[in-house]
Formats: C-alpha cells, structure tokens, sequence
C-alpha cells in the first residue's frame, strides 16, 4: 500500500539533506528556543526568522506543496488551541505571537525532519544522550505507523465494499466508533504479541 | 539421543477462562523435525508458547535441556529456543532490517563486533545482505518471513520454533523455506496446515485436538491413516494418495 512518510523525501541529495543529522538537531533546538523567546513587538526579527526559514526551505529542495499540504492540517488545530486568547485583554497580540510561533516552528520541524532519514534521526538522539525508552517509543511509532495505516485503509475498504445504501449520518458515525474500536482492539493485541516477540529474543524491560 | 524438550502434564488455561491445554506430554529429541498439526483453534500456538516461556502455565512442567522453565532459566531458555512468530509484522518491529537482527544478539550482551558478525552472518545465510538497511515493512511476504528466521538465527539457538511458517507465501517463497529448514542442524517444532510439507520436513507428527495431543508417531505413518486424521479435520495428503 502507498504510505505518507513522514521521511519520504529523505532521500534526496542537497546540503542540507548532508549535514550531521546531530547537528541539525541542535541547530533546531537553538533556533526553536531564540524564536519562542523573542516578543512578537519585534516584528522585524520576526521578517527575518520568516526569511531565514524560506532560505532553508528553499534550498532543502522540498516542494512547495508539502509545506501546504502539512499546514493545512496543522493550522486548524494550532487556531483552535490559540483562539480562547482572542477573548483575554489585548488578546490579539497574544493569538498573532501563538500562530506566528507555531508557523515558523512546525515549518522548522518540517524541514529537520523531511530532510533527514528517520532512522538517522534516532541515532542522533541516541548520540544525544535521551533516555533509550523515549527513542525505543520513538522507533515503534516510525515502525507501527505504517502498519496502523494499512489497517485503517483495509478496514475502510472492507466497509466500503459491503455498504451499499447509505443510511445517513448519524448511522455512519456509529459504525466509524465500531471501526475504530475494533481497530484500537487489534493494535492493542499486537502491542502484547510484540512484546512476546522482543521477550523471546530476550529483551529485559 | 539427547533430550532437549520434555513436558509433563501440562494443561494451561487462558485467563478469561477458555480451557487450552490438557494433559500434554511429550519429548521432543536432539536435531529432530517434530511437525504440530490439528484444525484452527486447537491450541498449537498456545502449545509452542510455551517452549519458550511465554505463556507458562504450570513452569514445572516443562524442561528445555535438563532446565527447569524457571524465571532464572528464562535468559538461558530464550537464548537456546528461538521463535518464529506466524505474523512478521509481530517479530520485526525495529525501524531496520539490520537493527532487527540485532536486537536479539544485542540483549545476549555480546560485543559490538560479534553482533555485528552475527547479524552479517545470519543475513547472508537468508540471502537478505542487500536489504538491510530497508525498513521491513517495504519487505514482501517472503523477505519478511526470512527475515523473522534470522533475526532469530543470529541469537544461535539450538531449537527452532516456527509458527505457520509458510502461511500465506508464494510457491517459490515455500520452496526455499523448505530447502532452507531441511538444511538447517537443528531441533525444529512446527505448527503448520502444510501437510505436504511436513512429509517433506519433519520425521514425527503430533496431532493436536482441542487441547490434547490425540496422536503422535512417524510422519509417513500418520499422514497415510485416514482413520487417524479424519476425526480431527484433516486428510491425507495428495502425494500419498497416488
């Protein structure tokens, strides 16, 4: 089945896909922490992070379209996250300061981690010092993503396939709570069967 | 010949209540093929979780190698017994093929450079050198399955535990599994439907019922009977039909 990698255009060939994938961790923490902790009244400094991230964006060769793409899944949950500031006291600063943050930064993520193989980024982090329990979390949401993927996609077309008649909304909603229930159910027993498969090669947790 | 599997009166039951085993008893001999076959359900799974204690019903009940299945032999008992799961997708969970065969030999606290060996070694012997750095999702069928035996391999087991190995795999995939397993000097335990196969593979069959070993002998033997295999689902096998 065809997958969204959240690594898929880690195989092109740029600067920046070259760079130390440890180095490009700390490059992003550094600049995640500069733009949080700039105050949105420098709108200048702010001009110029955009610029810096276009730069960037630009020269790590990945299409335009993926930017998009992304932020239009991710924008409606950083507005419905901001939009309780609107109604605080000059709240307006507050709500531009979370969207414009939240913007750079995700298009910061984005670029650090569509320009470097998943599996780099792992070691890095593992060169990093993180705890080897966040990085094993990590390595098994990369690894079972896909699979919870197919799984979704499978069940859907079996259901596709039998519903013939709709039957409105409300039905449709019902039998969506069943799928992903059955669904949840089955991730759960794979959870327990793969922790017998680590145990059988003698994984001590 | 040297015992590497006993069980004594084993009878395990899921905790939900379903009753799976029932009075198992059985040896299983050094380098031997031993072939489990019985209709879904009968607890074949359940029976090789055992092996490996995984599921440990009555722990006194099984020695693997003179070793009492006790949670001191449990590291000794892994290392020795390797097992196969039936899905891949449940044995290979790391984001690499490589770094999955090297979970196993990671976890015995062998050395950088044996692991690296070993897994070099272990993916050779299964013909996956140049697919080891592929994530083993975008593996097929039959890469996967090879690549589940040599993640388990690369830990040098001396008995090998496969679960419906060749569920579900092309012709030629199957074909190789068995040329492969027929080649490999080891204890084998298989649950399989693959009646073909086990004529091919194993020298002795056990036949598994709802929970009880029904019959155990020769594969030739119980393979040809008729009145053996009919009670429980199965049939003789076409080639021993001609």
């Amino acid at each position: 089945m065809r997958h969204a990698f959240i690594d898929s255009y880690a195989n092109l060939d740029t600067a920046l896909h070259r760079i130390d994938a440890k180095k490009k961790i700390i490059c992003l923490a550094a600049f995640l922490l500069v733009i949080i902790f700039t105050p949105i009244e420098y709108f200048f400094l702010f001009l110029l992070y955009g610029l810096a991230v276009s730069v960037l964006f630009y020269l790590s060769r990945l299409p335009i379209r993926l930017f998009f793409s992304k932020f239009t899944e991710l924008l409606p949950f950083v507005i419905l996250i901001a939009a309780p500031l609107l109604f605080k006291k000059s709240g307006y600063g507050l709500f531009l300061n979370c969207i414009v943050k939240a913007i750079l930064a995700s298009a910061l993520l984005l670029i650090v981690s569509s320009t470097t193989k998943f599996t780099a980024l792992l070691e890095a982090l593992k060169k990093l010092r993180l705890p080897k329990l966040f990085i094993d979390l990590l390595a098994f949401m990369y690894r079972y993503s896909f699979l919870l993927e197919d799984q979704f996609l499978r069940t859907k077309r079996a259901y596709t396939s039998r519903c013939v008649n709709q039957k409105g909304n409300f039905q449709e909603v019902k039998i969506l709570s069943n799928m992903l229930g059955a669904i949840f159910i089955r991730t759960y027993e794979r959870a327990e069967k793969v922790y017998l498969a680590m145990c059988a090669r003698g994984y001590q947790s | 010949m040297k015992k590497m599997i006993e069980v004594r009166d084993l009878n395990f039951t899921y905790p939900d209540g379903t009753f799976a085993l029932e009075d198992i008893a059985l040896d299983v001999y050094e380098n031997e093929s031993l072939a489990v076959i019985g209709p879904n359900g009968a607890g074949k799974s359940t029976l090789l979780l055992h092996f490996n204690g995984l599921l440990n019903g009555q722990s006194r009940c099984i020695k693997i190698l003179d070793k009492d299945m006790s949670k001191e032999n449990l590291a000794f008992i892994r290392q020795k017994v390797g097992f196969v799961f039936q899905d891949p997708q449940d044995q290979l969970f790391m984001p690499t093929a490589y770094e999955d065969v090297a979970f196993g030999p990671k976890n015995l606290g062998l050395g950088k450079e044996e692991v690296g060996k070993r897994v070099d070694d272990a993916l050779a012997e299964l013909g996956l050198s140049d697919i080891k750095d592929h994530s083993s999702h975008h593996l097929s069928l039959g890469q996967q399955r090879r690549l589940s035996i040599a993640t388990v391999l690369a830990m040098s087991p001396e008995i090998l535990i496969l679960d419906e190995p060749n569920a579900n795999l092309d012709h030629l995939s199957r074909r190789h599994l068995i040329e492969f397993l027929i080649n490999l000097k080891a204890t084998k335990i298989i649950a399989t439907h693959d009646l073909e196969m086990v004529l091919e593979l194993c020298q002795r069959v056990i036949i598994l019922d709802k929970g009880k070993i029904v019959s155990c002998g020769p594969a030739k033997e119980i393979l040809s009977d008729p009145a053996i295999l009919k009670p429980h689902g199965l049939e003789v096998p076409l080639s021993l039909k001609i």
